[in-house]
């Protein structure tokens, strides 16, 4: 079982956005042995291509909660708020597709030197007219809703 | 002074070697960056400077704006008859001492045939390519606006410098995927037309030095993509001019543009 658990929300648990739109949400990061050691944690905005062609990455924008080496609490709750750029748009193609994702990425080690290493990625659509992606390709999938944590056992 | 042609050839063609590895090596470099992010303050900068937003060189004549053509003719020539120079000077000096060598035999030569072939087809290329340029001339193309917002519209006006007339002309909007994979000498690009629509399509259609031959208007449809470009991944815009001349080479040429990722008014109001 991982020691660290991830939360990143999207306020509205929007998944479809237009250009020039902002991303705002809450990043929640829980160490269940207590405190440990960063050597980094960011959220990041980014688009991969996908198909034919050798894969391109393009990063619109990041955010960094913890500088390397910072000493991190058990439990780290952070608003934040990413803009948009005005491209690319998500696009379903023939030999190029384009998928935006959010990304949570946390790198550590532990107070017992065990390292740390957890993501999450939720995909997004970026698109003026989100339906016309749906109408156009058969190979659309509707983003995943966004990742919760599943309800904590009962202790005891 | 005997050793030098041979060592001038080595050095040529280790140079192509170096360049092919520096290639290899570029194009992974390129593959493998991940963070490059834009550089955000307060807000995203506008489509003009996003880096995923492609560059195009325009001229600009008399307020018009002249699209360049994919492939220029005077490009090619200069490139083809270089090539052909050097490709055939080397395959026919090596098929002259084949022939003049005292142990004179037919398997070299037979190999030696499949260069000269080649040489024969690139210098074809040269001549149709001068013939083109001496009998067709120059094709110019002018846009109303650069860059055409997804869903908008603007003009489009051919003007060809030749004293002829064309069986046919016709010009397409075309939008072609560029996916690019492998590295260095082993690259391969793969084009595909995701959208070809005729605008225009006339038969009988004069030129007479660089007066207007065919003037028409297109619009970008209203869910199209915009053109990207990124290292391996390209969304390209253009238009395609065909021209069937009786007597002269055909013409074939493809004038990228741009389109933006603008959403225009109707677009807007579909998506609320």
């Amino acid at each position: 079982m991982s020691l660290i658990e991830l939360q990143l929300i999207v306020k509205d648990n929007k998944t479809e956005f237009a250009p020039r739109d902002h991303i705002s949400g809450r990043i929640v990061i829980q160490h269940l042995a207590g405190a440990w050691k960063a050597a980094h944690a960011d959220v990041v905005l980014a688009w991969k291509t996908k198909g034919k062609g050798t894969m391109d990455e393009g990063v619109a924008g990041y955010i960094n909660f913890a500088k390397k080496g910072q000493q991190m609490p058990p439990v780290l709750e952070r608003d934040f708020t990413l803009p948009l750029p005005d491209l690319p748009w998500t696009y379903y193609g023939h030999h190029i597709k384009i998928n935006w994702q959010l990304g949570l990425h946390v790198f550590g080690k532990g107070a017992d030197g065990k390292k740390l290493d957890q993501e999450i990625i939720l995909p997004l659509v970026v698109h003026p007219d989100p339906d016309s992606i749906r109408r156009s390709s058969n190979n659309y999938l509707p983003p995943l809703p966004p990742y919760t944590l599943p309800p904590a056992p009962p202790t005891g | 002074m005997g050793n030098l042609p041979p060592l001038v050839f080595g050095a040529i063609f280790s140079l192509v070697g170096l360049a092919g590895i520096g290639g290899g090596i570029y194009s992974l470099t390129i593959g493998n960056q991940r963070h490059n992010p834009l550089k955000l303050k307060l807000a995203p900068p506008s489509y003009n400077h996003n880096p995923w937003f492609p560059k195009l060189s325009t001229r600009k004549d008399m307020g018009k704006i002249q699209l360049r053509p994919e492939v220029s003719t005077g490009c090619s020539f200069w490139f083809l008859l270089v090539f052909a120079l050097i490709w055939n000077g080397i395959t026919y000096a090596a098929i002259f001492g084949i022939v003049r060598d005292e142990k004179f035999s037919v398997f070299p030569l037979v190999f030696m045939s499949v260069f000269a072939v080649i040489g024969a087809l690139v210098l074809w290329a040269w001549v149709r390519v001068l013939l083109q340029i001496l009998l067709v001339g120059r094709t110019v193309v002018e846009i109303g606006s650069e860059p055409v917002p997804v869903g908008g519209a603007t003009t489009l006006l051919l003007r060809q410098n030749g004293n002829f007339t064309a069986d046919k002309v016709r010009i397409s909007l075309i939008c072609r995927e560029e996916a690019s994979y492998g590295a260095g000498s082993s690259r391969t690009t793969d084009k595909h037309e995701v959208y070809a629509k005729a605008v225009l399509e006339r038969s009988n259609v004069p030129a007479r030095g660089y007066s207007p031959m065919v003037q028409t208007e297109f619009a970008i449809p209203p869910d199209a993509m915009h053109s990207f470009k990124s290292g391996n991944n390209v969304i390209a815009w253009g238009v395609r001019i065909e021209m069937v001349i009786p007597g002269r080479p055909d013409v074939d040429m493809f004038f990228p543009f741009r389109v933006s990722p603008v959403v225009t008014a109707d677009r807007y109001r579909r998506s609320q």
